[in-house]
């Protein structure tokens, strides 16, 4: 189970602030997410994954524990 | 993550490509040169914003000596994008920036090229280019830009991140994004203490002093081969094979040493280009910039207008804040807003917040990645607000900023929490350092502001190989801007046990080294770095390998200490074997020794600056002097501390000019004014005091070493640092940029 | 245009080159003799990347017509070292780290060298004035000072 948490702009697509999903990793959370809320797909693409903290550019097969916490955030690289 | 000692780890060797660069052996983009090259020169629109009604090349392409002509139909546009960095580059608007189709939407905006066997005789011909134009009214700033009935740079334009209940039609917003927590109206409620300004910054130029320059060959049998000055070797194979429509294996790379890049190199303003002008000529093309190009054409970071909030109680507790960011792109999407929007408020622990950015599209140059791109702006104001408010409810500005100080476990306004984070220690390191007790004399004021800046992960390769005397070689594909080779050989001396000058640190093309993402982003020390150790550790796995084949016992029994391989029980009466031992027996043990790895690292925990500065400001004349200045920063671990020192005080230099001079001046047009060094004022040596430093090391978890990013961080404190100081000296809050005298003198005449 | 040949010395030698009349000495260094270590920043005489010495004075190449080499002596920085050791600037902003990309590096060692022949015991103030030509991006200068005044230091010493 993954609780996902909804940024403002987000939730104004989802209508919720954050959602528990059950999925193994985190492609399978983002097709749950995309299959509950349509038209969020579009929103997510190219953004950044927060596991735990953890910041990841590329996330769609990071294996996902009971209690993760996950957040959606732009992407960033630098200067 | 424990205490460990490291051998050579933290010294501070001399760099291995160091001789080359104090000897002028070293080979920069403008340094490489083919038989049989033409020069390349572009015609650039002498208008702001125009429509292309036609191109006359039939002069040109007539010249003797010219050998090829292009203009934007030459490079088909393109719905590619590149996934790397800040998401996906769109690189039709990359490849509209190299050569215009259709519209000019800034001054300089290149329509054409030619290939000629000389330089001047490739200027002259580019002079005799007719190009006719239809003028159009050009937007110079964010406010003209939103404007209603201004004049629109992209009628296809949409607002990514509106919600999808906004207004739709003609507009310059390219995006809006926004940040919320709590109930603000409530937080502004408890408030005792509000305060609320308008702040605004000039776009400034990452100023590397080696303009853009590449040599490109494209081989009649469709083989390209392009030597150049970037950050990213990968990143300029990518970015023209997504836009000439080519394979990425028909394209080689090599980098040169780098001038300098700071995030301005990242992109291609000339490579594309280059190889078409090859491929229509049949012989390799130089493209060099001139400085004057560099400031017309190539990305500054984005001039903005900040409206911050914030609310405090009386105890010094920040209880609510709210920002409108308003940051102008340049004449494509992309500038670094939403950045801003994410640091803004990073150091702090704020209940309440709301935080709105834009992205605004104006005739002016795109925008390009300087160095923590959106964070020094946004710091420059709530470090400049956060002075307020410690001044009216009387509280050291040390002790304001540790009290809502963020630590781990906090959340980020971005939404995760923070890992180890080292922003307290940081300031407890200015609570003790001497400058901040030190006297000051008349007409001096002194200045602190933090900064806050993510560091990048992504992807990396290294690959070891030992070389059968025991000496070893490193590869990455990371041109070497700061010192990182000579870091990545003291992480392969420090896995392997040997002298680090027995390491040879290579920066590779395309074909040779694994894929690797830019050199930016404060990256290289931690995922190449942890790359580089993994492949060190895969040739230790080996050497322990063949030591269990010279002794014949099972590799178990072999453990590694100190840089040789020991038996472990059973193992019998063996010596140990050193590196350079196994290293002389490789081929009767199984043959070369490669080490290699490859890794997709997160984002490695943000790092937390803290600047100090002593500002002499002469009030006759707005002229302005630092006299002391201190930057204290969370490093990780500093693998070669001189060259960390070096990025906090390069990056502080930076920041310090953003504060006191630099800035794009442009004309009613569109025109930039100052296109050369001479007035666009960077510091020189005469500007500045020693910059002393304080490294503080909070471990990274993500990083064997514990490396956290250094190179970014250093540039934001120093716009709120010297505008502190500055309203020390003069009791007057500055709040648009740069502090140059006549700005200094007016706000001084005023409050008179 | 008309070519002039240009007879010069180069660091010690006697070189050379044919020329346009509106040549700079930086382009004809660089593209003409093959000498790619002096760099050009702006070409307007505003970074000091061009740095060379010319009959004893620094100048920017980038403003000095290639033809005006005639007859002088010039040193660039590939005429900096000594034979194979290196001048007590090399050695010293290899120590002090005082480089990071190193493009501007050949520019303020000929400085550099110029200062130190011409003054050699500067104060920190005269030799962060004398450098003021030459811009640093990378390194906010620290080290750069550091390294001259150890260099200065250093030939000092020796000479006692």
């Amino acid at each position: 189970m993954a609780k996902v948490h909804f940024s403002s702009a987000l939730s104004q697509h989802t209508g919720v602030q954050e959602i528990t999903i059950d999925a193994p990793r985190v492609r399978d959370l983002l097709d749950a997410l995309a299959r509950r809320f349509p038209g969020l797909e579009t929103q997510l693409a190219g953004m950044a994954v927060a596991i735990d903290g953890q910041i990841y550019n590329d996330a769609d097969y990071q294996t996902l524990q009971a209690d993760t916490e996950l957040y959606f955030v732009p992407r960033l690289a630098g200067g | 993550m424990s205490e460990r000692s490291y051998t050579q780890v933290g010294t501070r060797p001399v760099r291995h490509d160091g001789l080359d660069k104090v000897t002028g052996r070293a080979n920069y983009g403008a340094d490489f040169s083919l038989p049989g090259m033409l020069h390349g020169a572009l015609v650039r629109s002498p208008y702001a914003h125009a429509r292309i009604l036609s191109i006359d090349t039939s002069a040109a392409a007539s010249m003797p000596g010219v050998k090829a002509v292009v203009t934007g139909k030459d490079i088909a546009e393109t719905s590619a994008k590149l996934m790397m960095g800040e998401g996906a580059i769109d690189l039709h608007d990359v490849g509209d920036n190299l050569l215009a189709h259709g519209k000019v939407l800034y001054h300089g905006h290149p329509v054409a090229a030619v290939a000629a066997t000389s330089l001047d005789l490739a200027r002259e011909a580019a002079s005799r280019i007719k190009v006719e134009y239809e003028r159009l009214a050009p937007v110079e700033s964010v406010d003209q830009a939103i404007a209603p009935g201004a004049p629109i740079l992209d009628d296809k334009l949409v607002t990514a991140g509106q919600p999808s209940s906004a207004p739709k039609g003609p507009t310059n917003i390219a995006g809006r994004m926004e940040l919320r927590r709590g109930d603000l109206d409530r937080g502004f409620a408890d408030a005792d203490l509000i305060v609320e300004r308008e702040f605004r910054t000039a776009a400034t130029h990452q100023g590397y002093i080696e303009p853009h320059a590449c040599v490109a060959r494209h081989g009649q049998d469709g083989q390209v081969v392009v030597w150049c000055s970037t950050q990213g070797p990968f990143a300029v194979r990518d970015a023209c094979a997504g836009i000439l429509g080519i394979d990425a294996s028909r394209i080689k790379v090599i980098p040169s040493e780098i001038g300098g890049g700071f995030g301005g190199k990242i992109s291609v303003y000339l490579e594309p280009v280059a190889i078409v002008l090859s491929r229509k000529s049949g012989r390799p093309v130089k493209m060099v910039m001139t400085r004057e190009e560099v400031f017309r054409a190539t990305g500054p970071t984005s001039a903005t207008k900040i409206l911050m909030k914030l609310g405090a109680k009386r105890d010094g507790t920040l209880v609510a804040a709210s920002a409108s960011l308003w940051y102008e792109a340049g004449a494509y999407r992309g500038s670094p807003s939403g950045a801003g929007a994410m640091c803004c408020f990073a150091c702090y622990n704020i209940p309440n917040f709301f935080i709105e950015a834009y992205d605004v599209l104006v005739n002016k140059p795109k925008v390009a990645a300087y160095r923590a791109p959106g964070s020094p702006m946004v710091s420059f104001a709530v470090e400049s607000l956060l002075d307020e408010i410690s001044r009216t409810l009387g509280f050291d500005p040390i002790e304001i900023r540790l009290k809502n100080a963020v630590k781990e476990g906090d959340r980020a306004p971005y939404g995760p929490a923070y890992g180890p984070i080292g922003f307290r220690q940081v300031l407890e390191a200015a609570q003790a350092h001497p400058h901040w007790h030190a006297e000051l004399g008349p007409n001096e004021g002194r200045g602190l502001a933090c900064g806050f800046w993510f560091n990048a992960g992504m992807n990396s390769s290294a690959t070891v190989m030992l070389n059968s005397d025991g000496s070893a070689g490193v590869i990455t594909g990371n041109p070497d801007i700061g010192g990182t080779r000579v870091a990545q050989a003291l992480m392969v001396a420090e896995e392997l046990g040997i002298p680090v000058e027995r390491v040879r640190p290579t920066v590779a093309d395309t074909d040779v080294a694994g894929y690797t993402d830019v050199t930016g982003g404060s990256r290289v020390c931690y995922a190449t770095g942890a790359a580089v150790i993994e492949a060190a550790r895969d040739v230790r796995e080996q050497l322990r390998a063949r030591a269990a084949k010279i002794w014949n016992v099972p590799v178990e029994k072999v453990g590694w200490k100190d840089g040789q391989a020991v038996p472990q029980d059973g193992a019998g009466d063996q010596k140990p074997l050193s590196v350079v031992d196994i290293a002389a027996k490789l081929s009767h043990t199984g043959g070369p020794v490669i080490g290699r790895a490859s890794v997709n690292l997160p984002m490695a925990g943000p790092a937390f600056g803290l600047h100090i500065c002593d500002l002499q400001v002469d009030k006759e004349t707005g002229q302005s002097k630092v006299l002391r200045y201190t930057a204290i920063q969370d490093v990780g671990k500093a693998v070669h501390p001189s060259f960390v020192e070096g990025q906090m005080q390069g990056g502080a230099a930076q920041g310090i000019g953003w504060a006191l001079n630099e800035e794009y001046i442009f004309n009613r047009d569109g025109v930039m004014e100052n296109p050369g060094f001479l007035d666009y004022r960077m510091p020189v040596a005469s500007d500045l005091p020693m910059i002393d430093t304080v490294l503080v090391e909070v471990p990274n978890p993500l990083h064997p070493y514990g490396v956290r990013g250094v190179g970014e961080v250093p540039i934001v404190p120093p716009l709120a640092a010297v505008a502190n100081a500055m309203r020390d000296a003069t009791g007057i809050r500055y709040t648009e940029l740069p502090l140059s005298p006549p700005r200094v003198l007016e706000g001084l005449a005023q409050s008179d | 245009m008309d070519t002039i040949r240009v007879q010069t010395t180069i660091n010690g030698e006697a070189v050379e080159f044919l020329c346009e009349g509106h040549e700079t000495l930086l382009t004809a260094l660089r593209d003409r003799v093959g000498l790619t270590g002096t760099k050009e920043g702006c070409a307007t005489g505003d970074c000091g990347a061009c740095s060379v010495i010319m009959s004893e004075r620094l100048v920017p190449s980038c403003l000095v017509l290639a033809p005006e080499a005639e007859g002088r002596t010039i040193t660039t920085i590939e005429g900096i070292a000594n034979g194979s050791g290196l001048h007590p600037l090399q050695q010293a902003f290899l120590t002090h780290s005082a480089l990071q990309c190193g493009v501007c590096t050949p520019g303020f060692i000929v400085a550099g060298k110029a200062l130190l022949d011409a003054n050699p015991n500067p104060t920190e103030t005269e030799v962060r004035y004398w450098l003021a030509g030459n811009l640093c991006r990378c390194t906010g200068y620290d080290k750069i000072i550091r390294a001259v005044l150890d260099a200065a230091d250093h030939m000092r010493r020796s000479q006692a």
